[in-house]
């Protein structure tokens, strides 16, 4: 069952050294993003009033915790990573990774053997649906907001 | 000088093998989306992502951030020196937060403890226990943080890897 942790408040504030560090407040469960989000600038300002150092970051962070899961595949390796490569409508590239890809998803035949991933496999194209088309007006993008638009390679990754 | 909201917003999902190793995948999304889609978008997508890896999705986090546009000039300050509060939970147990490079004039005379008088530490005292707009800051149990046990200045070294001490 997948449970909701206390939401977080993270301020980041840097001294004259570069160094960075963090102020971390809690809020309840039934604090709605929304209404944390009005709230960043008066907490800014209170921890601000009281450091010498300077905040330059602030992150919200709203979290769930799988709190009874199956025990994780014989062959699970999170150093096994399914890699996909998106274009981007600014024509950068985009990627995202999949942690431990089943391996009944590579395609184990041709020069790529042990390496490609099968696209054309059903599940694998929901998600890459997902990401490319997104899902209920969450359209994903690169690091600069550029939309994905559609799938450039996928393979696998071994670290 | 502004925070402003970050260019994307983060969902991050993390993954635990057999080994009990852990490692994530990320997306980001453009920072109009709302905060309803992005959760909607979220639990959607995590069924899907477990279908694909026999290790198993124990979180899932969203992240939106905001930035200062315009740093300012940083005085002389020092992360590591910390001024730490130990607080009393409605639930019984104690919680505790630290202000990166605590304000040396907001110490009491011995330079350790921290003045609960200072008008900003009252300030920020009060809006960590009676809340602000309505919204009171919890414990990690989720129970109110309702009254300060212990509030002195303390050195911790900072974990940020790479960075070294000027001088």
């Amino acid at each position: 069952m997948i449970v909701q942790l206390t939401n977080e408040l993270e301020l980041h504030f840097m001294d004259n050294d570069a160094k960075v560090s963090t102020c971390l407040i809690r809020f309840p469960v039934s604090t709605s993003i929304p209404t944390l989000q009005g709230l960043v600038t008066s907490w800014i300002a209170l921890v601000q009033a009281v450091s010498s150092a300077v905040c330059i970051r602030a992150t919200i962070t709203v979290g769930w915790r799988e709190t009874s899961h199956p025990y994780p595949g014989e062959t699970s390796d999170s150093g096994r990573s399914g890699t996909f490569l998106f274009d981007t409508a600014a024509s950068t590239i985009a990627s995202f990774r999949i942690p431990s890809l089943m391996e009944d998803y590579i395609g184990y035949t041709g020069p790529l053997a042990g390496i490609v991933i099968d696209t054309t496999s059903p599940d694998i194209q929901s998600v890459i649906n997902a990401i490319s088309d997104g899902i209920s007006g969450a359209y994903p993008c690169d690091p600069f907001g550029a939309d994905i638009t559609t799938l450039s390679s996928a393979f696998m990754e071994q670290y | 000088m502004a925070f402003v909201l970050e260019p994307t917003l983060k969902v991050v999902f993390t993954f635990r093998d057999n080994d009990g190793k852990h490692a994530t995948s990320e997306v980001l999304v453009p920072n109009s989306t709302t905060p309803a889609n992005l959760v909607t978008f979220a639990t959607a997508l995590r069924p899907l992502l477990g279908n694909l890896s026999d290790a198993v999705i124990v979180g899932m986090n969203l992240i939106i951030g905001y930035m200062e546009n315009a740093i300012p000039t940083i005085p002389m300050s020092d992360i590591e020196n910390k001024g730490f509060v130990l607080f009393n939970g409605g639930n019984g147990l104690k919680s505790s937060i630290t202000i990166p490079s605590i304000l040396e004039t907001a110490l009491q005379g011995n330079n350790q403890d921290i003045d609960q008088s200072n008008t900003d530490i009252d300030d920020f005292l009060t809006a960590m226990t009676a809340g602000l707009s309505g919204v009171i800051p919890c414990n990690a149990s989720g129970a109110d943080l309702v009254s300060v046990k212990e509030a002195y200045k303390q050195n911790r070294r900072s974990h940020v890897s790479g960075r070294q001490r000027k001088g």
